[in-house]
């Protein structure tokens, strides 16, 4: 990794670079070498810098005012979210109250429809034609048994002659 | 060193004027957002208020449901359902052909014309467009599948009736508005109606509603449980409807009332309507006349039991006593009347009425003389309105004494110069079957309220107008007319039966003539001892009398309608029925002698009408001490206890062998005498 102290000495490396071309002119040019590509005299290496004994400096000041501003933050915060939290229950309630309140009317609008839908199947139009379709006829007065409700007594079949 | 602090130091300058900068920039975004939260909410709250309450506020209207209308065993005649109706805000609406092609396929009404009239609405500026009212379930689910944002649903309610045409000149019909417009869906439409209620609610940009924020709650109107037995009114309208067609009439009438209590049990008019369905033609709008309690006849030879009675009253006639028919003619002030059917000479007072004597009836009416008879005809409640809560009852015709011819004393004494309704006539009849007592007819039995208690309809007290020993001897003569008199038709297997008949020409008003078209009624109460049912019959414009058209009416319905209230029986079943000659049902009585109907109308009515809403007071039942049955037949039980006022339940049969509460005791109103026959 290249520093920025490696980067900005450039005049040093310019003379170091000066020198070296110098050097260069006293030897015969070799007619097959490569011309330098831009800036291929700049190296760049890795510094190792080793921080396992740098110990930081405790300030509790600055911690106290850190976890201060931390805490007050959330109490702030919360504070916010406790004052909006019955308006925001309230919302949700109501949307269930709607909701429930939907579909109550539903119900009873089913309800309704049900009952009538019942009336109209046992209307006394319908069974009599259901009657007649089905050929029943009123049974002849001599096999009509009457049974003497106040004396409990149960329906018996009655011999037909 | 100096030089790197030098930098520092203005670099730390240059990061507190940044932020310097940073706070100020803040601070002045800050004030922009504070002067424009002061214009909003401080200098311009109410304008800003309001278009937040437009766009987050809207009162919805709760319609309050109908009450339903309900036999007296509880089944629905009339209620009605919750429906929803649509309509748009034409200014919302994007693009009118695609919104009218969208509604018109779901609902299927016609998309251009829904086009065009939302084209109008739009260029008329106006808001609100119906597109169709009251929609089924099913086109209300697919259209609120769609969530067009610019549809709107109206709850509104709608009116069913299940039994279709059953009863419903009673129930009656009401309009598109739900208002009450006929019967009792009229006349009781204040109850019925209810009292709608409205809520305020917050919604959201969706339009849900989070939260309701003035709600005053709809009342639903009462529900009401009327004396009608949806069963016997099916067969009511069943066998009249049966008759008419036979006999080519051209409307009829049937009630179906309890003696003692006067609560309808049926009440039938030929023809009848379906009022799920409007009006289409005048025919259609003739059906919806309720002949039983808006048309008054002229009721013919059915008139005579009144006369008789009040022959039984205020002379010293007895049913033994002979009378007097000349021979079928009559020299009556100079006017020589005969008799419309064979001659008689002389008849038992008891035969008069068997054989419906026209001269015989004008001679016990002279008897009784013109006082006493119009005293007599008022007792019995003619001349005024029952007070049933049916709208248009006609009071009937009665005309004051001083109004009377010569000649109308004949005339009133056979069902002549005077008209009735065949309720008056069923509420007369009635008063004759429970002993003398004239009870007013119920049709109400009980109102309730949505989560309230049943209220039950208050009855008038009923009044005395005959002597118990007149009104069994009246059942008894009533009794001949169906063993062998003109009322044979009406004899019913399994039961005794009593009743009168009777055939009214009807006056032409162009001709100025009466005609051959008769006004056939009969009138009757089973069983004889006990009756359980009275039942009166008229059919309008028929060829043939009233022991032919009518009486075979009340025989089908009162043996159904017995067997259905579980009447014993008080005869073999399997009796031999008497023969029957339509001949001898000939009972039309002589109309030449009356004054036409037309000048009847214009003279004026002796008594003043009723309002329906007149103040009724509770039953009073009868008290006194309970007689001894020991010893008796059910039969002479049964007269007993009627002449008593003492109401009494038969156990077994035979011969009375014990009661309960003991002769002698004093009888609590309510309460009953059980007597036990072996």
């Amino acid at each position: 990794m290249a520093t920025l102290a490696a980067i900005f000495r450039r005049p040093e490396a310019n003379a170091v670079a000066a020198e070296a071309q110098r050097e260069n002119w006293n030897r015969q040019p070799d007619p097959y070498q490569l011309r330098p590509l831009p800036c291929e005299d700049v190296y760049f290496y890795c510094k190792k810098v080793d921080n396992s004994r740098v110990v930081r400096e405790a300030d509790p000041l600055s911690r106290r005012k850190c976890w201060r501003a931390a805490t007050l933050s959330l109490g702030a915060a919360a504070f916010i979210m406790i004052l909006m939290l019955p308006d925001a229950l309230g919302m949700i309630a109501g949307y269930q109250i709607h909701s429930l309140e939907r579909e109550r009317d539903r119900l009873a609008q089913e309800c309704a429809r049900l009952e009538l839908e019942e009336a109209t199947l046992l209307s006394p139009q319908r069974l009599q034609q259901m009657a007649q379709d089905l050929r029943l006829v009123d049974p002849d007065p001599a096999h009509v048994v009457y049974l003497n409700s106040g004396s409990g007594a149960l329906a018996l079949n009655a011999p037909t002659k | 060193m100096r030089g790197w602090q030098r930098g520092e130091e203005s670099e730390g300058a240059r990061t507190t004027n940044r932020l310097v900068g940073l706070a100020l920039v803040a601070l002045v975004w800050a004030l922009a957002i504070l002067c424009r939260l002061v214009y909003l909410q401080i200098a311009n709250h109410k304008t800003y208020q309001e278009i937040a309450d437009r766009q987050q506020h809207r009162t919805f209207k709760i319609e309050a449901a109908r009450g339903a209308i309900l036999d007296r065993c509880g089944r629905p005649l009339a209620l009605s359902l919750p429906v929803e109706s649509v309509c748009i805000n034409p200014l919302r609406v994007p693009d009118p052909t695609l919104a009218a092609g969208i509604l018109g396929g779901v609902l299927g009404v016609d998309r251009q014309d829904l086009a065009a009239r939302v084209e109008r609405a739009k260029a008329s500026d106006a808001g609100f467009l119906w597109v169709k009212r009251k929609i089924t379930p099913e086109e209300a689910e697919r259209l609120h599948s769609l969530k067009l944002e610019f549809v709107e649903f109206r709850s509104e309610s709608e009116r069913h009736y299940p039994d279709g045409s059953l009863a419903s000149h009673v129930v009656g019909t009401v309009d598109f508005q739900e208002r009450g417009n006929l019967g009792l869906e009229r006349s009781l439409d204040q109850a019925l109606v209810g009292r709608p209620g409205s809520v305020r609610m917050l919604t959201d940009v969706q339009q849900r509603g989070i939260e309701s924020l003035a709600t005053s709650a709809a009342e639903p109107g009462a529900s009401i449980t009327l004396s009608i037995d949806e069963r016997i009114q099916f067969i009511v309208e069943r066998e009249l409807q049966a008759a008419c067609e036979l006999r080519h009439a051209a409307s009829g009438s049937a009630v179906v009332m309890n003696p003692y209590t006067g609560e309808i049990l049926a009440l039938a008019s030929y023809p009848s309507f379906d009022p799920n369905r409007p009006p289409q033609t005048e025919a259609d709008q003739a059906a919806r006349f309720n002949h039983p309690v808006s048309v008054p006849f002229e009721p013919g030879s059915v008139f005579k039991i009144i006369t008789l009675s009040a022959a039984l009253e205020t002379t010293s006639l007895r049913p033994e006593s002979p009378i007097n028919c000349g021979g079928g003619t009559l020299n009556l002030f100079g006017r020589v009347i005969h008799e419309a059917k064979r001659g008689y000479g002389t008849l038992s007072f008891a035969d008069v009425l068997a054989k419906s004597s026209n001269i015989g009836a004008i001679q016990i009416g002279l008897k009784v003389g013109e006082k006493n008879l119009l005293e007599y005809v008022r007792r019995f409640g003619f001349g005024k309105r029952t007070g049933i809560p049916l709208p248009a009852e006609s009071s009937g015709t009665v005309r004051d004494l001083r109004l009377w011819g010569k000649s109308s004393i004949g005339s009133v004494a056979m069902g002549h110069e005077i008209s009735t309704t065949a309720l008056q006539l069923a509420q007369a009849c009635a008063a004759i079957a429970n002993g003398g007592m004239l009870v007013r007819p119920r049709l109400i039995l009980k109102r309730q309220r949505p989560g309230g208690k049943p209220q039950n309809e208050p009855a008038e007290a009923p009044r005395r107008i005959l002597k118990p020993e007149t009104a069994i001897t009246m059942r008894q003569l009533m009794e001949g007319v169906v063993l062998h008199g003109t009322g044979k038709a009406a004899r019913l297997p399994g039961y005794t039966s009593g009743g009168k008949t009777g055939s009214a020409q009807i006056f032409d008003p162009v001709t100025r003539r009466y005609t051959h078209l008769y006004n056939g009624s009969f009138v009757g109460f089973a069983p004889v001892t006990n009756p359980a049912v009275v039942i009166a019959v008229t059919l309008n414009g028929t060829k043939q009398f009233g022991g032919v058209v009518a009486a075979p009416v009340f025989k089908s319905v009162g043996v159904e309608v017995l067997r259905l209230l579980d009447v014993p029986r008080d005869l073999p079943e399997t009796a031999p029925q008497p023969a029957f000659d339509p001949a001898e049902t000939n009972d039309v009585a002589i109309a030449e002698l009356s004054t036409p109907p037309e000048d009847l109308a214009a003279a004026p009515i002796a008594t003043s009408p009723e309002t329906i809403a007149a103040p009724a007071n509770t039953v009073v039942l009868a008290a006194g001490r309970v007689p001894s049955f020991q010893g008796k037949t059910v039969r002479a039980v049964l007269e007993e206890s009627m002449a008593a006022g003492v109401p009494v339940d038969v156990m077994g049969s035979g011969v009375a062998q014990g009661q309960a509460p003991p002769p002698g005791a004093f009888l609590q109103p309510g309460e009953r005498v059980r007597v036990q026959f072996q």
